[in-house]
């Protein structure tokens, strides 16, 4: 007889990723994002760092041409250098609240799904509570009292996003908890602990994952969002919403400075959006086993 | 296999084959299904899970899911290839002629109809036909108007309720089935079935679900309606002590084949094919202390890639060169008892 | 004989809560006074239809479910309040076997992964060489092969994941077996490879089994003493030979019975009950079986009998002396090696 001879995870992978390359669109923001991830990641190695400071006045807001593709800004750098230089930043900002929401989320809602009763109320009374704010006036709120800077904006919107993938992964967790499995093991008399960070993560993290590819796409607007308002970043920081913040007084003489960085934000948030709709259209109805 | 005009077939199924297409390949379900059912006979259906005999009777009355195909074989019934019927004849069949009742009552029945009006709605459908009962009640008139079409529903309803041993049955009608208990769901199922007044009367694993003693009364119940019931009966299970209790004549299905074909009491008597004897050694009998069970050897085969020649080959205890070669057809064994084994076959006996 | 287990007057009640504020409206009384020992070495088997409480017994036990009232013991020793820790180390003592092949194993981990988990958490065997061994041991013992260790539970069939399931229960040596309808979810064929398997097991490591299931034949092929439940209680206990042959319950009489015996040669009148099994939530009062037995008489809508022995080691929950026919009576005709 014929044996597979893979773990389930892997044959989950394997099966999205067939299912990923099959859809044009889909396939068209994947490889967007992974060019942006590469960007990201080659960022300061293409680009010297030094371009940020680098600034020559003589040279500031000319128009696109063959020495400078996409212009320069209003300290004379060069805009495309600054957008590849920035779009590190946004990326790595956007990982990290997306990740550090996860942790957050999934530690909480596994913990609080599993144990229950008065710990999992208040939990969720808690996510109620923010819930019950906008996320993006809840963001703002949180980086007003904050206090400028960077790590503080990524903190902010971190803020925003852990109670959402609380409540997902606590609605599998609930249902979880009640497969055979689970008594088997504790008829074993394997703890509580174990049995959720070793049986019960791993079956219920897919559709938080899911969510988070999803969530990719939005979270960097709002980061730039932000920045674009004030917070985060500073001046001379290179940062996508930084440089439209500075191109907004130059916007009829200098239109470059407002559309390429804007135009940026748009293709990482689209690319993204598209990869994690098509990760949930391959992956969901398997996941609601 | 032929008829003579004295046991007339009702059904009969001619090698028929079928093909369930996957993911992972063809599922060789059905490899030459051959036998007859005839009139007024009970015949039981058995085997173990993926033998084929639910199958069978979803080829018979056509409800098999898309991914199945049947490549060869025929199923006659009242005259008519089944497989190669419109699927008005069908549905037409279906609805007079032929009533199947499943395993699970609570898919079968719809649970936001009341169990009368599940019930009139058979009855309302077939008061368009040729029941002599009712052209004497309809007095000269060629067509019953609405309402009188449903009080004769209604009769007919409590009628057939009472047949199936429910009491109360003016208060069952107006009942919804989840309020009914399992027992009592099946018997309206049956009741349901009944009521078309069928020809054949197919039976999938009726009592499997049910608890001991409910499964005793719904056996009484299948019991006396057997003597009241002039139609015949496909009784699929994978229960022996059923078959011992309700019919006249088993067939063993084993990975898609009939592998033994006899009347009951000769089959329990004397089990001639070596699956049919090791299932009957490996069930704990009440009437036999046996310290350990006989166990077959190995298990169900994968029908993407089944065994070649006789699909019991592979684990059977009296194999030998010609079972891997060729598959062998039902040979007859005198007393009507066929058997697909080449141990009985020319010069093996 | 050593007693391995003993249970005094079990119950568990679930509470129905309805409104707002949750107010207890009643109860389910799926246990409700049960009483069973079971010998060193022997295997019990506890029989019974759906609603009976078989399956809340084998889980109260193992504390999967709190007992709501009762005394269970352990080799003497009460077991039913203990804590965290000392409740643990019990737990050692205890395996079980689940219904459901394919729902007992967690699918993302391998064989070997499940197998020394128990080993490993319970500090029995600290070196992850010899507990792999002792896996490799365990797996040949049930009947599969060592690279079956390495594998993921869908890749192997019902029968084939009732003997892991086996191998687990075995990681921690236990001495009590539960066996939750073992083999309900498995062919008849299959089902002789795993009954046979018990047996052999029991006999190399003198396990004790509670056996658990509805299915009247393998109760009587698998057991030592049986019991049987109704609704919460039990309504007979005693040998196998007595229960089957010469029961004094009404029940029990009627549910042997009915099974249908794959013998034409031993077709017969049998007893049929009339009704449905009553709602745990609406039990009849005084005796729980009365709505349905030929027997009842006034007394038994009044008082709940006692579950009492009638003479040693059988043990009955009725009024009455009734001096019932056998259930099968070809079979007592019949001889038995």
């Amino acid at each position: 007889m014929r044996r597979s001879n893979w773990s389930p995870a892997l044959a989950e992978l394997k099966f999205a990723g067939n299912l990923l390359i099959q859809n044009r669109v889909v396939l068209g923001g994947t490889i967007i994002a992974i060019g942006v991830m590469l960007t990201a990641l080659l960022g300061p190695i293409i680009v010297s760092p030094t371009v940020a400071t680098d600034i020559s006045l003589p040279a500031r807001l000319q128009p696109p041409s063959a020495a400078h593709w996409l212009g320069t800004d209003d300290y004379g750098r060069d805009l495309l250098q600054m957008i590849i230089l920035s779009t590190r930043l946004d990326v790595i900002a956007m990982l990290e609240i997306v990740g550090a929401g996860l942790a957050i989320g999934v530690t909480l809602g596994a913990f609080s799904g599993f144990i229950g009763g008065t710990l999992d109320e208040a939990l969720m009374r808690i996510t109620d509570i923010f819930f019950s704010i906008p996320g993006l006036v809840l963001a703002l709120a949180v980086a007003a009292a904050l206090g400028r800077g960077l790590d503080n904006l990524i903190l902010a919107i971190i803020v925003v996003q852990w109670p959402g993938y609380t409540r997902i992964l606590r609605g599998q967790v609930l249902a979880e908890k009640e497969r055979l499995y689970v008594d088997a093991l504790r008829a074993l008399g394997i703890g509580r602990i174990r049995i959720i960070v070793r049986h019960i993560i791993p079956n219920t993290i897919y559709p938080v994952l899911v969510q988070c590819t999803l969530d990719l796409g939005g979270v960097i607007l709002t980061f730039a969002g932000l920045s674009f308002l004030g917070f985060g970043a500073s001046a001379l920081t290179p940062e996508l919403g930084r440089l439209i913040t500075a191109g907004q007084n130059y916007i009829f003489e200098a239109p470059w400075l407002t559309a390429f960085p804007g135009l940026t934000i748009l293709i990482i948030s689209l690319a993204f959006n598209l990869v994690g709709d098509g990760i949930r259209d391959v992956l969901d109805p398997r996941l609601r086993r | 296999m032929t008829l003579n005009s004295e046991d007339e077939g009702l059904l009969q199924l001619n090698n028929v084959k079928l093909d369930f297409h996957t993911y992972a390949g063809e599922v060789k379900a059905l490899d030459g299904v051959t036998f007859t059912l005839r009139k007024g006979e009970a015949v039981g259906l058995v085997g173990e899970s993926g033998c084929g005999k639910s199958v069978t009777a979803l080829t018979i009355v056509g409800l098999l899911p898309e991914n199945a195909t049947v490549t060869e074989g025929e199923i006659i019934f009242e005259g008519k290839n089944l497989l190669k019927v419109t699927h008005d004849e069908m549905r037409h069949i279906r609805a007079r002629k032929i009533a199947m009742v499943f395993q699970d009552p609570t898919t079968f029945l719809n649970p936001v109809l009341t169990i009368g009006e599940q019930l009139e709605e058979v009855f309302l459908l077939n008061l368009g036909s040729n029941d002599a009962k009712l052209e004497a009640e309809n007095t000269g008139s060629s067509k019953l108007s609405k309402s009188q079409q449903k009080k004769v529903a209604r009769e007919l309803s409590i009628q057939v309720l009472k047949q199936v041993r429910l009491p109360d049955s003016e208060r069952v009608l107006k009942q919804y089935p989840h309020e009914l208990s399992g027992g009592m769901r099946q018997r309206c199922m049956i009741a349901m079935a009944l009521a078309r007044n069928p020809d054949l009367f197919i039976a999938d694993e009726i009592t499997t679900a049910l608890d001991v003693t409910i499964q005793a009364q719904i056996l009484e119940l299948l019991r006396d309606l057997k003597r009241e019931f002039h139609g015949s009966t496909l009784l699929i299970t994978h229960d022996l002590g059923v078959v011992a209790e309700l019919c006249d004549r088993v067939a063993v299905m084993y990975a898609g084949n009939i592998v033994e074909l006899a009347d009951v009491k000769e089959l329990f008597a004397k089990p001639l094919h070596p699956y049919t004897q090791g299932l009957m050694r490996a069930i704990p009998m009440l009437d036999k202390r046996m310290d350990r069970l006989e166990t077959i050897s190995g298990s169900v085969p994968d029908l993407i890639y089944p065994p070649t020649g006789c699909r019991f080959h592979p684990r059977c205890p009296f194999v030998f060169e010609k079972c891997k070669l060729m598959k062998p057809e039902l040979l007859n064994a005198g007393k009507g008892h066929t058997v697909a084994c080449h141990l009985y076959g020319e010069g093996k006996k | 004989m050593t007693k391995v287990l003993e249970i005094k007057n079990l119950t568990k009640w679930f509470p129905i809560t309805s409104g707002l504020l949750g107010k207890v409206k009643g109860y389910v009384k799926a246990v409700d006074g049960v009483d069973l020992k079971i010998d060193q070495g022997e295997t019990f088997g506890l029989v019974g239809e759906s609603g009976s409480g078989k399956t809340t017994v084998g889980r109260c036990i193992l504390r999967l479910i709190e007992p709501t009232s009762g005394e269970i013991f352990y080799r003497g020793k009460e077991i039913s309040r203990l804590k965290g820790g000392a409740f643990t180390d019990v737990r050692k003592k205890f395996g079980i076997v689940f219904q459901d092949p394919y729902a007992s194993l967690d699918p993302r981990q391998t064989i070997k992964s499940a197998l020394i988990e128990p080993m490993k958490y319970h500090k029995i065997i600290e070196s992850e060489d010899q507990a792999v061994m002792r896996a490799q041991d365990l797996i040949k013992r049930v009947g599969l092969n060592e690279d079956h260790l390495y594998r993921f539970p869908h890749e192997f069939s019902g029968g084939q994941r009732q003997r892991i399931a086996v191998a687990r229960a075995l990681t921690t040596e236990p001495d009590l077996i539960i066996l939750d309808e073992p083999t309900s979810f498995l062919d008849v064929s299959v089902q002789a490879q795993i009954l046979n398997l018990l047996s052999d097991l029991q006999r190399e490591l003198n396990l004790t089994y509670l056996f658990i299931s509805h299915n009247l034949s393998v109760i009587e092929h698998m057991s030592n003493r049986v019991g049987v439940m109704y609704l919460g209680k039990m309504m007979e206990a005693a040998p196998k030979d007595v229960v089957y042959r010469r029961p004094e319950h009404p029940y029990t009489h009627a549910l042997i019975s009915a099974l249908p015996l794959p013998n034409p040669a031993l077709a017969r009148e049998r007893v049929v009950l009339a009704g449905d099994i009553p709602s745990p939530v609406n039990m009849p009062s005084g005796c729980r079986f009365r709505t349905r037995c030929p027997y009842a008489k006034d007394l038994c809508a009044q008082e709940d009998p006692p579950f009492v022995a009638r003479e040693p080691d059988h043990l009955v929950s009725c009024h009455f002396d009734l001096h019932l026919s056998a259930p099968i009576p070809t079979l007592d005709a019949s001889t038995k090696s």
